[in-house]
């Protein structure tokens, strides 16, 4: 019988924009939680967390589908173990973005007023490096089909300098916040601050790993 | 003894079903793939190449099959030995492709009907009486033509990467390009045919006029490829990249419908004697009495072979074709172009030398090529390793069947 009929399978860069998207989704949740976090409805943050929960684990599965069906492939126009590298670092995303929404609901911490704006500020910038990070992934998609040529990689490239600038802007604004509320320090109390510095520390660590998995994604257009 | 030849037609033929049922939609595979070429023309195209590669390039390897594998001098004492031989060579073969499709196991008709004449071979006449210099010229062409097949591939993927897909526009490039890459294959057919060949047509051309003509053609194929290309609709403000590398497919697929149909052309010249060269020999040793003289194979005889695959490819060939269609979802046109041109040539080039190949490995030796040349992702691990260790033991069991067969024949009949 005929052996082309099995010797390919799916290119695996459809299965990691998917991933990229469901990872998304995951940082995208910081939005409603901090605003629920700032009115102080911490039934919302229940549920919120629990979807959190519930779209990180859809984003595992995805994970670990896409690393069965890449076990038992030559692989020739990536390397597998970038690939699984990468994979593995945009999962770490989804995974801080969860570990937020857990903070978030340990404690029920009241942000002051004149911080709320600096927060929201800081967590719509860590949403957008994800977003970016996202629209890379499918940057993915079109390159394979231009076979890791062209003029297309050195805008790929600029993508990735584009979301390290990013980060750096993330981390400006942490910083902005965090000296705001150490301003503050002697109407807040202890605990408050011991969380707003956690929130600070998981916060930034999502633009990170983005930063990071981005970054990864020149060793995969280069390698081989 | 006229008995035997009538055997020796029913097999030959059935043989040449079973290339036509099993092997000419790999031919076909890059074009179908695609998507580029619905199914029903495929078949119809790959009947009508196949044939004429079989009937204009067919003789040589022919007469490799025929009488190159074996001693014959050593049967002049008793060439009827050499017929029944060769028949039971034609029965195993056609059992053992048979069997192993059954099971879903991907092996080569060349392979199987080399094993076997060798195997009759060492059985009558012992070890001497092979052509161990031209056996061992064929099993190295088995290792070296994927490899050829395969560097060739990546060679014309990387100038494809290069100058179209890495280009500012490519939309545009690919416009420019595919005429281009159509003068290259039809002048490399159309020589192939004409150069030292055609002699069974009696049309002998010498160095110059082939090339000229070769020349000639492929400038009219590139000019009829232009101007196909230019009659497509294509909106000049298209300025997203993904949409020009869907317009550069678009393009191709024009180019990797001709690619695909030189394959199975070439295919045709290599195959088309695993049916027909026993079966020549038979004939002639029966009509003569004598073993295979110098006389080239008459062209009936690959008319027969090409007419037995078209019918195999018909029948059966439909089924395969839809495969490979639904399940190669990969392949885009412009991969295809480069596997095909690397497996074209290659598989064409040991026709003319008489080299009896299997198209498919080199076809999947082309496929790993542009994979190299990341045109491709990924290659299941497994298949490609079935591949390999089905051809090792078809050889052993390809000649183990045909002595078997040849003994219990001999025993019943002889």
């Amino acid at each position: 019988m005929s052996v082309f009929k099995k010797i390919f399978r799916p290119t695996p860069f459809v299965k990691l924009h998917e991933h990229s998207r469901k990872v998304h989704e995951c940082v995208e949740l910081l939005h409603p939680l901090t605003e629920a976090l700032l009115a102080e409805d911490y039934e919302k943050i229940e549920e919120l967390h629990n979807l959190m929960s519930k779209t990180e684990h859809e984003a595992d599965l995805i994970k670990t589908q896409l690393r069965d069906e890449i076990t038992d492939l030559y692989f020739m126009s990536v390397g597998k173990s970038e690939l699984s590298q990468f994979l593995a670092y945009q999962d770490d995303v989804a995974d801080t973005a969860e570990d937020f929404a857990v903070v978030l609901l340990l404690r029920k911490t009241r942000i002051p007023e004149e911080l709320q704006a600096d927060f929201r500020a800081f967590v719509s910038q860590i949403i957008s490096v994800s977003e970016q990070l996202m629209a890379l992934s499918e940057q993915l998609c079109t390159l394979a089909e231009a076979a890791f040529s062209g003029p297309e990689v050195e805008k790929v490239l600029k993508s990735v300098e584009n979301i390290s600038e990013e980060e750096w802007k993330a981390d400006r604004l942490e910083r902005q916040f965090a000296r705001h509320f150490y301003s503050l320090e002697d109407q807040l109390d202890p605990i408050t601050i011991l969380f707003l510095d956690k929130y600070c520390k998981i916060l930034s660590a999502i633009a990170n790993n983005a930063e990071r998995t981005a970054k990864y994604i020149r060793l995969i257009i280069r390698k081989k | 003894m006229e008995i035997l030849v009538i055997v020796a037609l029913i097999v030959g033929f059935y043989m040449a079903w079973n290339i036509g049922a099993n092997d000419v939609a790999n031919s076909m595979a890059d074009a179908v793939g695609s998507k580029s070429l619905t199914i029903f023309w495929a078949v119809i195209l790959a009947a009508i190449c196949n044939f004429a590669g079989a009937v204009l390039v067919g003789s040589h390897v022919t007469d490799t099959v025929r009488k190159g594998i074996i001693d014959t001098q050593a049967f002049a004492q008793d060439p009827q030995v050499l017929a029944h031989g060769m028949v039971c060579a034609l029965v195993a073969a056609s059992v053992w492709l048979n069997a192993a499709s059954f099971f879903g196991m991907p092996v080569s008709t060349t392979h199987s009907i080399v094993g076997a004449i060798a195997g009759f071979g060492i059985l009558t006449m012992g070890l001497s009486h092979i052509h161990w210099a031209k056996l061992g010229q064929i099993v190295a062409s088995w290792f070296i033509s994927p490899l050829v097949g395969g560097i060739l591939a990546f060679i014309a993927f990387k100038l494809i990467s290069r100058y179209i897909l890495s280009a500012k526009k490519p939309a545009l490039a690919a416009r420019k390009g595919v005429p281009i890459c159509a003068f290259f294959t039809f002048m490399i057919i159309i020589l192939a045919t004409i150069y030292k060949g055609l002699k069974n047509l009696h049309l002998d051309l010498n160095a110059p006029q082939a090339f000229i003509l070769s020349i000639v053609g492929g400038l009219i194929a590139a000019v009829i490829c232009h101007f196909l290309v230019k009659r497509s609709r294509y909106s000049n403000h298209e300025t997203s990249f993904e949409k020009q590398l869907a317009q550069v497919e678009k393009t191709f697929t024009y180019l990797v419908i001709i690619t695909s149909c030189t394959v199975a052309f070439s295919q045709g010249a290599n195959d088309v004697a695993n049916a027909i060269g026993p079966l020549a020999a038979v004939a002639e040793i029966v009509k003569n009495n004598a073993i295979p003289g110098k006389v080239d194979v008459s062209i009936w005889y690959l008319v027969l072979g090409g007419i037995g695959i078209a019918f195999g490819l018909a029948m059966f060939g439909f089924r395969v074709m839809r495969v490979v269609g639904t399940q190669m979802t990969e392949i885009t046109p412009s991969r295809g172009v480069a596997a095909d041109l690397g497996g074209m040539v290659t598989v064409l080039v040991c026709s003319k030398l008489g080299l009896p190949i299997s198209t498919t490995h080199v076809l999947v030796g082309a496929i790993l090529g542009v994979g190299l040349a990341r045109g491709i992702t990924a290659i299941d691990r497994k298949v490609v390793g079935s591949i390999f260790t089905s051809w090792l033991i078809t050889i052993p069991i390809a000649a183990g069947l045909t002595i078997v067969f040849y003994l219990v024949a001999k025993w019943l009949w002889w």
